[in-house]
């Protein structure tokens, strides 16, 4: 699966009219395999006003549909400074995935991160290894994927894309943040007072409300 | 459970280099120290290793800190992320007298099961 991302922050009073649009034009791509197109909830952290996530089963597939029509209308919506206030986006094949419970009228979550400081080979894989031990620990985590950017912009030139997918919001705000897996063991990669810490001290986290499941579908296809 | 048992510990251990065992120590106190309890972190322990100052020798410290609870860790966290006096001191001040550093967060070990229940 190759996935487009955009977290979009909108100037006040843009955003109704914004998010009607960039919903419209996202059920029209051609060859769409999953489309999400969807407001932030309160409480994210650099995490805009809107969440626009289509999966396709190629780069080829990604690449025409953003050539079609409604693909060129998103690409000039999504550029028109006099609405867009911030973009962080990125394109990534899907990494590793995990989880297959649905959550009718869940929450999907992103975190874009920037692994920049010393990324040698070893400790990507190191930083991987232990994330992708967190939803075998954190129950709430119904579906994820850890992604690495093929392309990325906004912010911070953006490395990871580790998502999930949670029944409903507690289920992030609860167990994920509490469980020591989070705060004793893959926070090291994180906190500039660890000598080995791996991530930039800016990053996206983002979510949204969804009434469908959107991550790790590719045995479904 | 007692809430001592639920405390959660940081521990800096540093080995400074020849000779600088005790201005290190100095300096820790004096310029990472007060930041740090401003975060809400207690220092409760300074622990060195021999227990006397080496003025040729490397001498290793221990700084434990406790956290009353998980707020009070994430809390700490985000402060200091967003403090640039705390990357001046890890990245700028400190290493000068160091020679390794590493940095722990535990608990105690009768408190793992009620955190991983969450």
């Amino acid at each position: 699966m190759y996935n487009l991302l955009k977290v979009i922050g909108v100037a006040n009073g843009h955003q109704n009219g914004f998010g009607a649009t960039l919903a419209e034009l996202s059920r029209c791509l051609p060859g769409a395999i999953r489309c999400l197109a969807a407001p932030t909830l309160p409480g994210t952290y650099n995490g805009g006003d809107f969440i626009w996530r289509v999966s396709f089963a190629d780069d080829v597939a990604a690449n025409a549909a953003m050539a079609s029509e409604p693909g060129a209308a998103i690409r000039e919506l999504t550029a028109n400074n006099a609405m867009v206030i911030s973009l962080d986006e990125a394109e990534f094949e899907t990494g590793h995935a995990g989880g297959c419970q649905d959550a009718a009228g869940g929450l999907y979550r992103i975190a874009m991160f920037c692994a920049n400081r010393d990324p040698t080979p070893e400790r990507l894989a190191a930083f991987t290894r232990d994330t992708l031990v967190m939803p075998a620990h954190v129950r709430t985590i119904l579906r994820w994927e850890l992604s690495q950017a093929a392309t990325a912009s906004g912010a911070m030139p953006w490395t990871h894309l580790w998502e999930q997918e949670y029944a409903d919001r507690a289920g992030l705000e609860g167990a994920y943040m509490l469980h020591p897996v989070h705060w004793a063991h893959v926070e090291r990669w994180f906190d500039t007072e660890y000598p080995d810490y791996l991530v930039a001290p800016r990053l996206v986290h983002s979510f949204c409300a969804t009434d469908q499941a959107i991550l790790n579908q590719e045995a479904r296809q | 459970m007692s809430v001592e048992h639920r405390l959660i510990y940081v521990i800096d251990e540093i080995v400074a280099k020849p000779g600088k065992g005790k201005i290190f120590c100095d300096a820790y106190m004096a310029r990472y120290v007060p930041g740090a309890q401003e975060r809400g972190m207690t220092l409760v322990h300074q622990l060195v290793e021999p227990a006397m100052w080496l003025p040729e020798g490397t001498n290793r410290l221990f700084f434990i800190w406790a956290q009353s609870d998980l707020g009070a860790v994430w809390g700490a966290k985000q402060r200091a992320r967003l403090d640039p006096d705390v990357e001046h001191w890890w990245q700028e001040e400190a290493p000068a007298f160091i020679e390794t550093r590493q940095r722990y967060t535990l608990a105690e070990a009768a408190a793992l099961t009620e955190f991983d229940n969450v």
